[in-house]
């Protein structure tokens, strides 16, 4: 009798749960609380979105996770823009930590396209690096794209849409040129920044882009030279081999005392 | 009155993997008050972080072990001036009432959390009076991140604080993001 209660119990409890993982969000009365006027109303919704909602949706099965794409999506088309940095929000954490968020998000792709030009600079970033960071690869249809926003002037687009061509890499001739002119003492020091970051973030092994660090170290711009030595710091293995005639150039001639330390320790020098 | 400042700061502690940051991002921004609310200069600071390697936490879970060489994942590997470039406000009054705003963004170089994490966010305004010159009445309206913690004061008096509860990457991605902006605000007396 026991026994069986306890089994009706654990039924009970296992349908509550699997409805509690099934139920739908609704979004626009999350993100409605969210930003309520009422200092309590948001902080219920806070634990609720951080606690439940958000990282269910990151881990969550992938179908269950793709049927609330489509109604978080059309939250970016709300005129309330504080609703749409929200649901940018969103959107970009699960293309962050979902393995398969290519998939999940394929609902969700013009709306980010769309956004990528929004006024609320939060959203147009949240929309560029959801994009970039689609797991496990970036479909083949965003490269032209992403290409295209590499080149764009806005400060919150370019850094993006850099990571997501240096994604790309492996697999795309025309990424590693792009990455390559973009790595080039030619190129203003700001896209050369965002440049070394997205080499250093994705594990870059391509021998030109690997060298194309080494020819940074001399660059005009000390924060471009600073952030190429923690690149080839941070690759290490063949980033330093590539570039050790640059490096052995930089460890002599750097001012920069905590630098040129780094230099010498990477041409296993010691240290001074 | 004295100065008010925000000062932001994450509180992480070094963890168990690969370089990660410490527990000190701090920022603080001033502006001086006199005793008939002169507008003052403001004064911004991004502050500076430190990232640790995964052996600079000592036993006691809590003391953070330094070292001088970085950039090889021991002890401490890296310290950053973060850059205040993109820190605003605007004051305006003076005499019995005075009003300032504060807004910006700063990016924390120590992240462990990836290239594409957005910095931490705000936009706040002081309004300090002396209608009563015994007691000097302030508002405070505050929208900002909830991630990390934020703090504000009015000379050495903390008129709001928030401490985020959470240290999940999944969590913190979404508030750096701009998700979940906690807004409201407060009033009182200057002690």
């Amino acid at each position: 009798m026991v026994t069986g209660k306890f089994a009706s119990a654990v039924l009970l409890l296992l349908a509550a749960g699997r409805l509690a993982i099934s139920a739908q969000v609704d979004w626009a009365a999350f993100f409605r609380d969210a930003l309520s006027p009422d200092r309590a109303t948001q902080d219920a919704a806070r634990e609720k979105g951080l606690g439940e909602i958000i990282p269910n949706l990151c881990r969550e099965d992938g179908k269950i996770a793709t049927a609330e794409i489509p109604d978080l999506a059309a939250q970016l088309e709300q005129r309330d823009s504080r609703i749409r940095t929200q649901a940018s929000a969103v959107l970009f954490v699960v293309a962050r930590f979902r393995p398969d968020s290519a998939a999940v998000l394929a609902s969700a792709m013009a709306a980010l396209i769309d956004h990528v030009d929004d006024p609320i600079e939060q959203t147009r970033q949240n929309c560029v690096n959801a994009l970039a960071e689609l797991k496990p690869e970036i479909p083949a249809e965003a490269l032209p794209l992403l290409i295209k926003l590499s080149e764009d002037p806005d400060p919150v687009i370019a850094p993006g849409a850099i990571f997501g061509v240096a994604r790309m890499a492996p697999s795309y001739p025309q990424a590693v040129e792009v990455l390559s002119r973009i790595l080039s003492t030619e190129s203003p020091p700001d896209r050369n920044l965002a440049g070394i970051r997205a080499i250093a973030g994705t594990g870059m092994t391509d021998v030109r882009l690997l060298a194309k660090l080494g020819e940074l170290l001399s660059d005009k711009d000390l924060r471009v030279q600073r952030a190429a030595l923690l690149a080839i710091n941070r690759l290490s293995g063949q980033a330093v081999t590539l570039n050790r005639d640059a490096i052995e150039a930089f460890a002599a001639t750097s001012t920069d005392v905590d630098m040129s330390a780094l230099a010498r320790r990477l041409l296993g020098q010691p240290h001074q | 009155v004295g100065n008010s400042s925000t000062r932001i700061g994450v509180w992480r502690r070094a963890g168990d993997k690969g370089c990660v940051r410490g527990p000190l991002l701090s920022s603080e921004q001033h502006v001086s008050c006199g005793n008939t609310l002169y507008v003052g200069t403001p004064y911004y600071d991004a502050g500076v972080t430190t990232r640790y390697g995964s052996d600079a936490l000592a036993s006691d879970g809590y003391t953070l072990r330094t070292d001088t060489v970085y950039h090889d994942c021991h002890y401490t590997d890296d310290v950053f001036k973060e850059d205040n470039s993109q820190m605003f406000g605007s004051i305006s009054g003076g005499g019995g009432s005075v009003t300032t705003n504060f807004y910006g963004t700063v990016n924390d170089q120590t992240s462990d959390l990836g290239t594409l994490t957005p910095g931490l966010g705000y936009n706040v305004t002081y309004s300090i009076s002396t209608g009563n010159p015994a007691f000097p009445a302030y508002t405070f309206d505050y929208s900002h991140k909830c991630y990390p913690a934020y703090e504000a004061y009015v000379g050495a008096q903390r008129i709001y604080g928030y401490k985020p509860s959470f240290n999940d990457p999944v969590d913190i991605s979404y508030c750096l993001a701009g998700g979940l902006v906690i807004s409201g605000a407060t009033i009182g007396t200057v002690n």
